[in-house]
């Protein structure tokens, strides 16, 4: 488990409505030159930023499973097709998964730290690690997001894989900025964040959510859970948790949990909230994580 | 108190061969590992960097099944990382180890084999080649061959991936989250990349001329390398040196273009050498960055002299051994850098003649033999104006 200290002081996200870019990304040429998921991407950090109250950031932070596949797929297709001859390299510049993070600095001209985790289920969660070492470094607002576009040929391959049989579909980004200290608009803090070993099953993870909850001092008062998996929250529900599927909101996808963390904190602006919600998060096979959110 | 975080093991594959003892040997010796493409057909004529070993042989040396189709990205990384794991010579007993690899291209070598089928009817292609697509299935894969399981992640922020990965598992040392974390960063030729440059005008059919006058293009390269970071506590065969210093920097000008006034680079130059306590003339090499683009070498001159005025430490770009390695260049120059400190060499620039005009700064031509090196520094810089530097200091008292 790590212990983070990260106050939530904006937030934004784009699910499954989009925004009118324009109100984001004011230069049409910019605007058409973007994949969707560097517009939606974009677009929800500067909300993010504008729900914080200031532009000001010190670091750039951001998580993607899937990374830019439709500018990925777009070269790939323009190599067969043309022969590779007089290839347009547009979509091969933006098929790189920094492709936002550096977006967000050109824009917003930030000389600051740059990162981007790939690491399939658990790049948001790298992220938010990032961020939290970088608080303690002494920086004092970080702009973390997590983001993946469903194209439709994902959603094929994935149909063909058999998974939408299980799942349901989901894309989206979120956006937070994160300091040390509580502001003046604060949506509440991440207070710790674990992220399981590969090939842990449901039973071990059970017990390493006890051991989560007592660790964090999540169980000290009232708490409900988000979660991300089916079995576990059959599991979870069973044990006498307050267990919701954060997932029917916005299905299934790598960075989902940046998703779960954005209804964590809404959940909490509620009269009837918890103290404290936890989101167990995970995405197809892939790593158990465990985040503790709290009101502050 | 800060927590020092020590260099206990290396290991890397390129151009040049299979194993650190190979890059010593080429790198001295100024015998460049560059040549023509073999490993795809391609129409582009490119002059590449090619491990010289098949993915059977890597396999076969790796000790992995034949019968699964591995992505090169993850062969090679796992030569390498497994390498520097064995050259530690750590008892993992307790100790609380961490992986942190970097890729830009991940599995897209057979991805690319799979996406040929599939666009020519929907229903074709074999599924389990996208298994190793994401850049992070690389890395889990290498994870679980490797037996490590207290901590892992994956980088991509193109070019300087690998240096951001050194940073990271630095930083999580010195914060007491891991003892131990092998990082650095593997990436593969593929068709993508370089269909990529060649359509950016950037790829050299000649052998690449970093930092001279005559510089028209990189030549790309593939390769990992990986070092392994520890606190005091562990004990290893040999401390090859310490990371003292990092910074990443963004040169925030243009997506693939970096600006003529060098801001990243000197940005993140200048903040790994504040953050290592060392003064400028403490830094007896630079590895730099140096793709032989018209573009980058001229930023990265202009940046040193910005940061060193006069004084510019010697400097070479070994990319004219190896090519230009993308995601994995931080973890293979680091590796370069750290056996110049080690060893007390300063490695030589091939293919230099003259030097460029945007900057007054000349790089090394001829392998200098220099005891007592207290520092070296090392660049890499990525698309998306990210700008990563490092600084290594010698662990000898």
């Amino acid at each position: 488990m790590i212990r983070t200290n990260l106050y939530i002081t904006g937030m934004a996200g784009i699910t499954k409505e989009e925004p009118d870019y324009k109100n984001y990304i004011p230069d049409a040429g910019l605007r058409r030159r973007m994949s969707r998921v560097i517009r939606m991407s974009v677009a929800s950090a500067l909300m993010a930023l504008e729900d914080s109250g200031s532009g000001e950031i010190d670091a750039i932070v951001t998580g993607t499973g899937w990374g830019c596949l439709a500018d990925t797929e777009k070269f790939l297709i323009s190599i067969l097709d043309n022969s590779e001859r007089l290839l347009n390299p547009s979509s091969f510049i933006q098929s790189t998964s920094n492709t936002i993070g550096a977006q967000i600095a050109l824009m917003l001209e930030d000389k600051h730290y740059n990162n981007t985790y790939v690491h399939g289920g658990s790049s948001f969660e790298s992220a938010l690690l990032d961020a939290s070492l970088l608080i303690s470094e002494g920086r004092r607002r970080v702009l973390a997001g997590g983001f993946d576009e469903l194209t439709p040929t994902k959603s094929h391959l994935l149909e063909r894989m058999g998974m939408w049989k299980k799942y349901i579909c989901g894309e989206g980004s979120h956006f937070f900025v994160l300091q040390g200290e509580k502001g003046e608009r604060t949506h509440g803090r991440l207070s710790a964040l674990d992220i399981l070993p590969l090939g842990i099953d449901e039973s071990d993870a059970l017990a390493r959510f006890d051991l989560f909850l007592r660790e964090s001092g999540a169980d000290k008062g009232s708490f409900e859970i988000l979660c991300g998996d089916h079995l576990l929250c059959y599991l979870l529900s069973r044990k006498g948790y307050k267990t919701t599927d954060y997932k029917h909101k916005c299905g299934e996808y790598p960075t989902a949990s940046a998703c779960a963390m954005q209804q964590a904190f809404r959940i909490l602006s509620e009269k009837t909230a918890p103290e404290r919600i936890v989101i167990v998060n995970k995405y197809l096979y892939d790593v158990f994580t465990f985040m503790l959110i709290e009101k502050v | 108190m800060a927590i020092d975080v020590f260099i206990g093991g290396l290991g890397c594959i390129t151009a040049l061969g299979k194993g650190t003892n190979a890059q010593l040997e080429r790198l001295a010796s100024g015998r460049s590992g560059l040549g023509e493409l073999t490993l795809f057909e391609t129409s582009h004529q490119a002059t590449v960097g090619e491990v010289p070993l098949k993915n059977e042989e890597l396999a076969d040396l790796l000790n992995l099944p034949r019968v699964k189709e591995y992505s090169r990205t993850t062969l090679l990384g796992l030569a390498a990382a497994a390498e520097a794991l064995e050259d530690s010579g750590i008892e993992r007993d307790g100790l609380r180890i961490g992986f942190i690899s970097a890729t830009s291209v991940g599995g897209m070598d057979v991805s690319e084999l799979f996406y040929r089928e599939y666009h020519k009817d929907k229903n074709r292609g074999k599924l389990r080649q996208l298994i190793g697509h994401d850049c992070g299935a690389s890395t889990q894969f290498m994870c679980e061959r490797l037996g490590i399981k207290d901590f892992a992640t994956t980088i991509n922020t193109a070019c300087s991936s690998a240096n951001n990965a050194i940073m990271l598992g630095t930083r999580m040392i010195k914060a007491g989250m891991l003892d131990v974390v092998i990082a650095g960063g593997t990436d593969s030729l593929c068709r993508f990349t370089v269909n990529g440059f060649s359509s950016l005008g950037i790829l050299d059919r000649e052998l690449c001329r970093p930092f001279d006058k005559s510089r028209s293009g990189l030549n790309l390269g593939e390769g990992a390398g990986y070092l392994l970071l520890c606190s005091d506590k562990v004990k290893t065969a040999r401390r090859y040196g310490k990371v003292t210093g990092y910074a990443n920097a963004n040169d925030a000008f243009h997506q693939t273009a970096s600006s003529s006034t060098g801001d990243g680079a000197y940005l993140a130059m200048k903040g790994a050498l504040e953050q290592s306590g060392s003064e400028p003339g403490d830094i007896g090499y630079i590895n730099v960055h140096g793709t032989g683009t018209q573009n980058n070498d001229a930023s990265e001159g202009v940046a040193m002299k910005r940061l060193f005025g006069e004084n510019v430490p010697p400097f070479s770009s070994t990319k004219g051994y190896t090519g230009h390695t993308l995601g994995a260049a931080g973890g293979v120059e680091s590796v370069f850098a750290v056996l110049s400190l080690f060893h007390g060499y300063i490695w030589p620039n091939l293919n230099f003649t003259a030097k460029i005009e945007e900057a007054d700064v000349t790089p090394e031509t001829r392998c200098i033999k220099r005891d007592n090196l207290k520092a070296v520094m090392t660049n890499s810089f990525g698309f998306g104006g990210n700008c990563t530097s490092l600084v290594f200091e010698s662990a000898k008292n």
